[in-house]
């Protein structure tokens, strides 16, 4: 499964990198406008008669480096937060737990949207606030996971003795603690990309997600939907490659569980 | 003693829910006064109207006395008056309740029969094909989004054969695509969990005794296993509403479905921002309930389970 699910990430991966190869995204050639998939376009034209090929290309890089980037983002606030949690426990374990108790009840999608509609009529489209407002909502699980894991691992013998040996606090929790709780934090981490990826295409499909002239998958998806009687090619593509990396994460991540 | 802590805990949660919803609307720049004036009228109000909606409104008031005003209104159901129509926010979302629901209705009655009968049969048939076909399936329910297997559909069912309509409201043959769409997702995730969970049963001891006494294989898993997955099976049902509404926003918007979803969306292009307030509050408000309700229903599902002993 490590490998099934590698592969396909490696695969798209190195698609990505290859994107300028396959030309510009953002020519507009009118001439060939909604032209169906052919040896010079193998993916077809959309309505500008801009390659779906480079599009799909490039918009893989996008989606790709938004949703590691929320991931890692995510993973530093989560990880703090619910390592101290865990680690002091008493009051402070019990206002961050009400925290994420809130977080937990509204709906990810629900505030996301909220949230990118209010601070886009104060400051305009940006991709700065899909991936802030997505990274807002996103911690929770990696603040679950981590206040879990330190709970466990501070009764553990090695915590005792960095305490005999009179390391502080702080230092034990980042050099002792943090780093052992890597292996189940790497699993989180690749099924969260995929979700990632998933929650920025819907935010896209949906108009609120990263904006054009920028390519994404989930904008691409949605700026076909009109053309689907016509030039279906335009909507399927995107969504392939949303799909085909999405599992690629998830089995990715289930068969490092089941090897761990 | 259980109950009321679990209670008081719910009512934590909602009041902070209710900031969160409550300060979305402090984000927003500038003066939300002058901007329902300027949808309302069509051009830039004046600044006597501006002053005197505000004090309609009560906006020159501590912000506070607002958020605990918004907050006693809001717990009536009452979120004002919308931005852009001339409706109050509530009578708006129950309009758009009741096609939610019926689309909500249909998926999670299939989705949920579909999901026990695979989860029961793919943790019977360990790493038999029928378990391998369901795995497959529901790793796949998990990572096609919904919005595009929803057009594939259309395109396939609406465009190519011509059997269903693709946009619009309302009659079975309505609901057909979207249905079919938002279960296959849904069902992946519960199918997936079913299956763990009755697995994890089966490897017990008990059932080691139930096999020994004689019993059928089939009162074995329905009888014993299932009966005692069926905690973590519900817990997991009730923490999935949310996946619910992500779908239902999803699927909504791809087949032009006249609910909440769509509401939401609109809403937020159309900043009508008290509507989105209120469906932030609300879909937290469900939620908090449904994990209530199911947290103090483990007592009738599992006669072991006494709190507060």
């Amino acid at each position: 499964m490590v490998f099934t699910g590698g592969g396909i990430i490696l695969c798209i991966l190195i698609l990505s990198c290859l994107a300028p190869i396959a030309g510009d995204p953002c020519s507009v050639n009118m001439d060939e406008r909604l032209s169906p998939p052919s040896f010079k376009h193998p993916f077809g034209t959309d309505q500008l008669g801009r390659d779906m090929l480079s599009r799909v290309l490039h918009g893989g890089r996008v989606s790709l480096i938004v949703a590691i980037t929320i991931s890692l983002l995510s993973m530093v606030v989560g990880c703090f937060v619910g390592a101290v949690s865990g680690y002091f426990g008493g009051v402070v374990d019990d206002v961050i737990g009400r925290i994420v108790d809130v977080f937990m009840s509204i709906p990810e999608i629900v505030l996301n949207i909220a949230m990118v509609g209010v601070f886009c009529a104060v400051y305009g489209v940006s991709t700065f606030i899909v991936i802030f407002a997505v990274v807002f909502t996103n911690w929770v699980g990696y603040a679950r996971l981590m206040r879990g894991m330190v709970l466990s691992l501070k009764e553990r013998e090695f915590v005792l003795c960095a305490k005999a040996i009179g390391a502080g606090e702080w230092y034990i929790l980042f050099r002792h603690i943090i780093p052992n709780a890597a292996g189940p934090l790497i699993v989180l981490a690749t099924l969260n990309i995929g979700n990632v990826i998933m929650t920025i295409a819907s935010l896209g499909f949906l108009g609120l997600g990263i904006q054009p002239p920028i390519p994404e998958w989930g904008q691409i998806l949605n700026s076909g939907k009109n053309y689907i009687t016509t030039a279906p090619w335009i909507s399927f593509f995107p969504g392939l490659f949303i799909a085909l990396s999405v599992l690629g994460f998830n089995i990715l991540g289930e068969g490092l569980n089941a090897e761990s | 003693m259980y109950v009321v802590r679990r209670a008081v805990q719910a009512v934590i949660t909602l009041l902070g829910v209710s900031l969160i919803s409550f300060s979305l609307l402090y984000i927003f720049p500038g003066d939300p006064a002058e901007f329902i004036l300027s949808i309302r009228y069509g051009y830039e109000p004046s600044a006597e109207d501006v002053a005197r909606l505000r004090e309609e409104l009560g906006l020159n008031r501590p912000l506070v006395t607002q958020y605990l005003d918004w907050l006693s209104r809001a717990l009536r159901g009452d979120f004002g008056m919308s931005w852009t129509e001339p409706k109050a926010v509530m009578p708006l979302i129950l309009e758009r309740a009741q096609a939610s629901a019926e689309l909500f209705l249909a998926t999670f009655l299939i989705s949920i029969f579909f999901a026990f009968v695979l989860g029961i049969l793919s943790s019977i048939y360990r790493d038999r094909w029928i378990d391998h076909l369901t795995r497959m399936f529901s790793m796949l329910g998990i990572s096609i989004p919904s919005f595009w297997l929803g057009l594939v559909l259309i395109w396939i069912f609406s465009v190519n054969f011509h059997l269903l309509p693709a946009f619009g409201c309302c009659g079975i043959k309505h609901l057909v695509l979207p249905v079919l769409t938002w279960s296959f997702s849904f069902m992946a995730i519960k199918t997936r969990f079913i299956r763990a969970s009755v697995i994890e049963e089966l490897s017990k001891e008990y059932i080691v005794t139930a096999r020994s006494k004689g019993l059928a294989e089939s009162a074995v898993v329905l009888r014993h296993a299932l009966r005692n997955a069926l905690i973590p099976i519900v817990t997991y049902l009730s923490m999935s509403v949310s996946h619910l509404i992500v779908g239902s926003i999803m699927v909504e918007v791809v087949f032009s479905w006249e609910g909440l979803g769509t509401l939401l969306v609109k809403s937020v292009f159309e900043r009508d921002f008290p509507v989105v307030q209120a469906l932030v509050f609300l879909s937290g408000v469900v939620m908090i309930s449904v994990n209530l309700v199911v947290d103090l229903l483990y007592t009738v599902i599992d006669p072991r389970v006494k709190y507060g002993e």
